[in-house]
Parts: structure tokens; sequence; C-alpha cells
């Protein structure tokens, strides 16, 4: 199988936000604006198709930004780490196909970490 | 093709509850969050008209909502109880100091009089002076110790009738787990009760219990509420921590599991037979106590003396009444570190400013009156009230030097200055 050529899409922009602690792991970032072609050029490198972009590509794009050590904080054998809550545009992914949810244009991504002290 | 509301059958779903795994609406999220808490707190007879409830509040995000919700709920359904929010500063840079500055914003937002007292003025280490001194490994069980006992102590120089805490589902859950696995047969009993008596003053509660904390960090999320949140700089290594990784596990795969194993906690019953340790009161500060001399005394006393392991892990019993023994022949320590107040003490000065608050209200018709605050006015039993309608300066009835323009308008928070000295 040959691989399509990815660059027939066009790009899209999301924007990410960290609440709960999180943004701690991202250099203490509230928030970060992301283009697609930033998760496709990590999926490549993965040797991963890139036909359509879900919200669990973006979770392991954003891990790559985390340093090694921290990266368990956040992901879970490739999955979102459980205790960690997410709205895509104030809605519950749960409600959203959580890591099968495709990304769409202008979204708006919320991960709240419930893991700490209250 | 958003989601309806499965409740309103109207509003968009912004929200997967996990106790019944319903799609609902942010409106008729927020009514069924605060209502469940309202009927927990009605069934379990949490609340009587005229009580003084302090709020444990660190400024993390469970103690928030439940101040938001509780100032709600008291106002919607007329408890006719008085709130408080009362803060513990455990002496931690780069953590505590930053919460705090969270809970004196609540205080303004919710208009609530805020209490905050520090283990420095307490035991006489702070946090920080503890791990400086006895390293990373066992500070989380003197932070416990102290935290449980200030908690009651700072609800004495209150005068409170109740304590109540954030604790939610998922922390119980998670303290029944641990005490199973630690074999803490008399603690698994009492952590699963809502009301707790309370350790020698008053009783304590816990009313999102049966409130999960995605549904707590959802409501303080869609209410925008100011909440701080960032680990403490101590405890990573916590064995609490893995528990909690293991119950989120658990969560993620069946909701249920949080109020399934609170059940199960509940539902396991110490044989009659097996012999519960006594309840008494500690020789030395007059804590409730299993033991001669209760473990925050144990504790402070390894710290003065510089041996910081006595009383961490098992320590033989009767190293501890060789310690009371010690205490009580030697009564003249002069020189020796601070000694905590006694509970009796704290107990009396309760007494003493409940029965200046009845004269008062008394006088008053019940009415708000003006307190002193300022002049020489330093101990509860001088507080008297200034004439609230004067508009011209007067003098503090009491002489003690203060006029009514030192007066606070707050009553309470006014009495809180005064008995912190």
């Amino acid at each position: 199988m040959v691989n399509m050529e990815p660059s027939m899409k066009e790009s899209i922009n999301i924007k990410v936000e960290f609440k709960g602690g999180l943004e701690m792991l991202f250099d203490n970032k509230l928030s970060l604006d992301i283009n697609s072609k930033d998760i496709e050029e990590y999926l490549k490198k993965q040797e991963t198709k890139t036909e359509k972009l879900r919200m669990l590509d973006l979770i392991n794009y954003l891990s790559t930004l985390i340093k090694p050590n921290e990266r368990d904080l956040f992901v879970d054998d490739k999955r979102l780490r459980a205790g960690i809550l997410v709205l895509i545009n104030d809605t519950d992914w749960e409600l959203e196909g959580e890591g099968e949810h495709e990304l769409e244009d202008k979204e708006s991504i919320c991960f709240i970490s419930t893991l700490h002290g209250g | 093709m958003a989601r309806k509301c499965e409740l309103c059958q109207a509003n968009k779903a912004v929200l997967k509850r996990p106790k019944t795994l319903q799609a609902i609406c942010r409106e008729c999220f927020y009514l069924v969050f605060e209502t469940e808490i309202h009927h927990t707190i009605v069934q379990s007879n949490l609340f009587k008209p005229g009580m003084r409830v302090a709020i444990g509040a660190s400024g993390g995000k469970d103690s928030t909502v439940l101040a938001y919700v509780l100032k709600t709920l008291n106002e919607r359904y007329n408890y006719g109880v008085e709130l408080f929010l009362l803060s513990i500063d455990e002496g931690i840079r780069g953590y505590r100091d930053d919460s705090l500055e969270t809970v004196k914003r609540n205080q303004e937002q919710y208009q609530l009089p805020l209490k905050i007292i520090s283990y420095k003025e307490l035991y006489g280490w702070s946090m920080d002076d503890i791990v400086e001194a006895v390293g990373r490994k066992n500070n989380c069980t003197f932070c416990g110790v102290f935290r449980r006992q200030a908690l009651d102590r700072g609800a004495l120089m209150l005068d409170v009738d109740h304590i109540v805490t954030g604790h939610n589902a998922d922390d119980i859950a998670e303290t029944i787990l641990m005490n199973i696995m630690r074999g803490d047969i008399a603690r698994l009993q009492r952590c699963t009760e809502i009301v707790t008596a309370g350790d020698g003053c008053c009783k304590r509660s816990k009313p999102f219990k049966y409130t999960y904390e995605k549904e707590i960090v959802m409501y303080a999320y869609f209410k925008k509420l100011d909440y701080f949140s960032t680990e403490c700089t101590y405890s990573p290594n916590a064995y609490r921590g893995f528990a909690r990784t293991f119950l989120k596990d658990l969560e993620a795969i069946r909701p249920s599991s949080i109020l399934d194993i609170i059940r199960s906690g509940e539902a396991m019953q110490v044989k009659s037979e097996i012999e519960l340790p006594k309840q008494s009161s500690c020789e030395r500060c007059g804590y409730m106590s299993s033991n001669r001399l209760c473990k925050a005394c144990v504790l402070l006393e390894g710290l003065n003396r510089g041996v910081p392991k006595l009383g961490i892990g098992k320590t033989k019993k009767s190293d501890w009444d060789k310690l009371a023994d010690e205490q009580n022949s030697s009564s003249d320590n002069s020189g020796a570190a601070q000694m905590m107040v006694k509970f009796d003490e704290l107990r009396l000065q309760a007494q003493k400013q409940r029965e200046e608050r009845l004269l008062l209200n008394g006088k008053q018709g019940g009415s708000d009156g003006y307190y002193c605050s300022g002049g020489g006015c330093d101990a509860p039993q001088k507080i008297t009230c200034c004439s609230k309608n004067s508009s011209t300066k007067q003098n503090c009835k009491n002489s003690c030097g203060g006029t009514s323009d030192s007066c606070q308008s707050d009553p309470i928070e006014a009495t809180t200055v005064v008995s912190s000295k």
C-alpha cells in the first residue's frame, strides 16, 4: 500500500488548555495553540497513518512535549492517564467519543487533572 | 447532532454523570449536584438552626466547591447555620502560602469569616522546619497528625459546633482501600461514617461523601470557581498516591466502583469480640487519645528532643508510657520547647465566648451588635459590644481604651481577631 498524500488536507488549528495542575507538566503554560501539521509530523515519525486526526493522536503528541520522567503523569500506555478530565468545546469528552473523537478546526480542548490535592 | 440532556430533554448535554451514566445539561447538572448534597445533609441530620459551622478550607477544589455550595444551600433551604472558613497553615513555602491566598479570595467572594491557624503557632514547628529535621520520608505522618488536631483547636477557637470537610466519594473509597491494605480495623470503621463524634470538641462531617470528584471538578469548571491546584511539595511519594491511581483506573472501567467500595466499607463490621482501642485523653494536652499521650505530643517531643523517629512506625507502647511518666515527674521544664495549649483551656475559652455571645444576643434581641476590636481588648472575655446605632464616637464600654471607631461591623471577625491571641 502506498500511503495517501496528507498534503491534500488543509491544516487545522486547535486550542489546548491545561488546568488543575497539569500546566506544570507543560512549562507552566496554561494553553497551547496546536496546528495539525505538528501532530501529523509526529505521527509520521511513529509510522502511523494520518488520515484522520483523533484525540488520541493529540494526546500522544502532547506527551512528547513533557519531560520524559514526567510523561507518565499524563499518559499511561499511550492512553490518557485515568483521573484527567477532558472537555471538548466545554463538553465532557465522554459524550464526544473520547480518544476516537475526530479533531476539528478551531476546537478548544481542556485537560483538567483531578489528581492534585484538595 | 449534539446529544440532548436526558433530564430536561431540551438543552445540549455537556456531562456524563459517573453515578448514573446519564448525559445531562449544565443547568440540570447544577440542580442535581446541589440537590443531592442537600439530601445528604438533611438525611444525615448534619445541621440544626443556629449552629456555627466551620468549613475546613484548603483553597483546593473540594473545599472551595464545598464553601460555595453550602453557602448557596444555606440560603436556598434556610438551614439557619452560620458558616466560617477555617484554614490550617502547615508552613510549606511555595504550596500552602499560595493556596492560602486562594482561601483569602474565597473569603471575599463568599463573604465568609476566615480563621487561619498555623503549625508554627500551635506546635512551634512549621512543616518546612520539620522536613529539615526529619527528611522527606516520614514528614506526611507529622503533617497528618498535626492537621487533625489543628482543625479541632481552630474549631474551639472559633467556638463552632461542627466542622465540615471536603472529603469526596473518591477520597473516602481511597481511604477504605488504604485501611484495608494496612489492616487498620479501627480506622476502617470510622472512615466510612458521614459524621464522626469529633476528637474532643465538635462533630465532623463530610457532606461530599457520595459526591464524585469528577462532578466536583466539573462544577468548579463550569461555575468558574477560583481554586488552587498544586501538589504539595513534599507528598509525591506518599502511599495514598498509589491507592489513588489504582482507584482511578478502576473508575475508568466501571464508574460505580467508587460507590461500591464505600458500600463495602460500610458493610464491614468489626466482630463484637474484637477489642478496639479505648479512647481517653492525652495526659499532656488533653486531646482524645487511645494511649496515655496522644500521637501529636509524642511526635512533638521527638522533634523537640532531636529524635524525630520517636512515635514513627512501630514504637513500643512502653516507650510512650515512659515518656508520659517522665513528663509527670519533671513538671518544670523551663526553657524547654513550646508546649501545646491544653484542650481544657481552649474549651474553657470557647465556653466563655459562647456565654458572651448569648449575653449579647439577649441584650440586643438577637440582632447583630458591634464589637470593639482595637485598644487593649486582648482577651475574649473582655469583649463588650458598643452601641450599633451611635453615630458619634463612643468609648468601648469595658473601658479597654477602644472606641466605636475601631469597631468592626462583623462581630464574628472581631471575635476571631481577639481570640487568636
